[in-house]
């Protein structure tokens, strides 16, 4: 598999750790399959699927792939945080067309990380990604509720890490 | 007045720095623009016809003499010495260059004021009551709640990118005053004996080309639950709302599709949710807000009887009587200034007729100023004792118009003059109209009467809750103007309903003239106004007269 996109997270540019595991989709989970090689896959979602068939799996799934077809569609945010809601603990990655100034939304609803086509990281190189990196602990919502990402037992809030 | 905490500051200093940032990228094309667009717009800046408009938040509407004196700074610095107040109790100006809205928006920080989330596809500033604080039987000030609606909703990381643009109002109070019942969300603030403070949601109002009144979908909202259940609204609408068609995108059309019953259904099961999961409302911040709140020193105003200045100058007792309200504490009066002398651009204020309110403000009324989104500005505490006073000094800048609630009190969306979506002039259709009632003298004589005029479809002006509203439209490159009648903004929520086929421009003056004879022909006493009259006879009396030869021919 040829490295056509670049993963992103926190500390800057980064190799793509996911690309030789096993590709599940919602489909797949509804069929029963692959149920026992969560260990070693990643469930694919497009931003417009209800997840209810796959809460019962999402202790067990570890890693989770939200698609973002269009920097302007933002209900991938909102599927993030439901999953986080509904208790899925794994890696979260967003993936498609996403800016470094939506670095920090994608960050504070629950992802860990961005997937970029390649032709979109070079036109928005690392500096511009890392630049995002210091401002996500300043938050409103974190002030509202004593930090909203806590979410109980699960991830601590992004201002706190 | 809310003072900002030292976490306000550092984040728009840091919001500032970004936008430059961003600005920069465009300027040398690391982005392009259909990637810049959503970012500007959620900073405030538009493209119009003839330049850049930045847009800048006035939080419900409540600022001081130090704001308003800098938004008087920047009309003369980076534009040509106005602003235009507007119907969400904002400020825009409209001749901005690019390369400077970083200036400006460092320079409004410094008055901590900023143009965040003053467009763009997020949750707009938010609205409540002009006459919050200060008018008596209100259940709180909702100028608490509404900052912190302010709070959760500024860079709310789930919400930035919503199917449309998203408007939530608050009120406090039996009358209605901030048309709560035509937001996506409206927040009713009540009291009870039992259950304590609460909130009652509505949600699914809207104007525009689906004109809709909200919906109730709670009647009692606990007051801690408030943010876990806005929450959950938000998070249907954005998974669910639609994205194909952005005259369907609303929250409205949402509701509409899945019922109200079905929405409530989805949204009390997210509630729950987020209840369980999430952690308790920050209760503390709340008090230390509502400190912030608290009503001036009102201890050195007089007991003053009006009465002998009112007397000894006529024109000082039209305008008490027209441009005043009662505030709860006898000692003073809610003033209203109007912004709408008779022909000049509805909402307009230049540098210094702004610098004068502020020094109004701040030697006669506590420092404090309002705009209302019926594009006035008010002083809501000002001591009695200070009112003539603070008349000759309106007077002295032109602002004197004894018309708030009256004919000429006109509601106007900016329309071709500047927009890039209107299909009609809708400023000078307001200025010819108020040029018209003062020369023939009778507004006073019709009375209270909501006219709002708005460019195009999308209902800007709010035409739709006019008592009589007017909507331009192009007809074969024609301008041509429909009338509504009997609309309502108020707690009797109504849409006004069409009269028929539209007049030119010329000819609409002679139709709301037509309109205005039937009421002051028909009414049974000067008690009955426009509103209740129309609410009596209907539409019919006023087609006839509007189209004779129609109806003759029925």
């Amino acid at each position: 598999m040829t490295i056509e996109k670049q993963v992103i997270d926190d500390t800057g540019f980064r190799d793509d750790s996911w690309q030789f595991f096993s590709k599940l989709t919602l489909n797949d989970m509804a069929k029963g399959m692959a149920a026992r090689r969560f260990d070693k896959a990643v469930l694919y979602l497009e931003n417009d699927q209800q997840i209810e068939s796959c809460v019962r799996y999402l202790r067990q799934i570890k890693r989770i792939s939200i698609a973002f077809p269009d920097a302007s569609d933002g209900r991938g945010y909102s599927l993030a945080r439901l999953l986080r809601l509904y208790g899925y603990r794994g890696k979260l990655r967003a993936e498609g067309h996403i800016l470094a100034d939506q670095y920090r939304h994608v960050r504070q609803s629950g992802f860990d990380e961005v997937a970029i086509p390649q032709s979109l990281a070079k036109r928005i190189g690392q500096k511009y990604w890392l630049e995002q990196v210091p401002r996500l602990a300043a938050s409103y919502q974190d002030r509202i509720f004593n930090s909203p990402l806590a979410m109980r037992q699960e991830k601590p809030p992004i201002g706190n890490q | 007045m809310y003072r900002y905490t030292d976490f306000d500051k550092s984040y728009l200093r840091q919001r500032i720095e970004e936008f430059r940032a961003q600005v920069q990228r465009r300027l040398t094309g690391v982005l392009s623009e259909a990637e810049f667009k959503p970012l500007r717009l959620q900073n405030g800046l538009y493209l119009q016809l003839h330049a850049y408009m930045l847009r800048v938040a006035i939080p419900y509407g409540t600022l001081d003499s130090r704001q308003m004196e800098k938004l008087a700074d920047i009309a003369e610095r980076y534009d040509r010495g106005y602003g235009h107040f507007t119907t969400r109790q904002n400020i825009q100006f409209n001749w901005i260059k690019l390369e400077e809205t970083g200036d400006i928006l460092a320079e409004l920080a410094e008055a901590d004021m900023h143009a965040i989330q003053t467009s763009g596809n997020c949750i707009r500033n938010v609205t409540t009551d002009h006459f919050a604080g200060a008018a008596a039987g209100e259940a709180a000030d909702p100028r608490i709640t509404a900052e912190m609606l302010r709070q959760w909703s500024t860079g709310h990381p789930e919400y930035a990118y919503l199917p449309r643009k998203f408007k939530i109002a608050v009120s406090a109070s039996d009358t209605d005053r901030a048309v709560i019942a035509f937001h996506d969300i409206g927040i009713r603030i009540i009291s009870s004996p039992t259950a304590g403070t609460g909130y009652q949601i509505f949600v699914g109002g809207g104007l525009g080309r689906t004109p809709r009144i909200g919906r109730m979908l709670r009647s009692f909202l606990p007051e801690n639950d408030l943010f876990h259940y806005l929450d959950a609204i938000m998070s249907v609408y954005n998974r669910l709302g639609r994205r194909d068609n952005k005259y369907k995108a609303r929250i409205k059309i949402l509701i509409d599709a899945l019922g109200v019953e079905d929405a409530r259904h989805q949204i009390e099961t997210e509630f729950v949710r987020r209840k369980e999961k999430l952690p308790p409302m920050n209760v503390k911040l709340r008090a230390q807000i509502a400190q912030d709140f608290a009503l001036p020193d009102f201890s050195a105003a007089r007991r003053y009887d009006l009465h002998l200045d009112k007397v000894l100058n006529p024109a000082f007792a039209r305008f008490a009587g027209q441009n005043c309200a009662a505030h709860k504490d006898q000692r003073h009066v809610i003033l209203s200034i109007s912004l709408k002398t008779h022909g000049s651009p509805p909402g307009d204020a230049s540098a210094e007729q702004m610098r004068a309110i502020a020094r109004l403000a701040k030697d006669y009324a506590y420092d404090e100023i309002r705009i209302s989104h019926e594009q006035n500005i008010l002083l809501p505490h000002l001591p009695k004792q200070h009112f003539l006073a603070v008349w000759k000094g309106l007077q002295e800048i032109g602002l004197a118009s004894a018309n708030i609630g009256l004919a000429s009190d006109i509601i106007a969306c900016p329309g071709l003059d500047y927009c890039t979506l209107a299909t009609a002039r809708s400023i000078p259709i307001a200025q010819a109209l108020a040029r018209r009632f003062e020369a023939r003298k009778r507004e006073e004589d019709i009375g209270p009467l909501k006219i709002k005029i708005s460019g195009c479809i999308n209902a800007c002006g709010h035409h739709h809750v006019g008592h009589i509203g007017i909507l331009g439209l192009e007809r074969a490159g024609v301008e041509n103007y429909q009338i509504t009648l009997g609309g309502d903004g108020s707690e009797d929520a109504a849409l006004g309903s069409h009269t028929g086929p539209g007049f030119s421009a010329e000819d609409l003056m002679q139709a709301i003239d037509r309109i205005l004879d039937v009421y002051l022909a028909g009414r049974t006493s000067r008690q009955e106004t426009f509103i209740r009259f129309y609410r009596r006879v209907g539409l019919s009396p006023f087609k006839a007269a509007l189209y004779p030869q129609k109806t003759e021919a029925l």
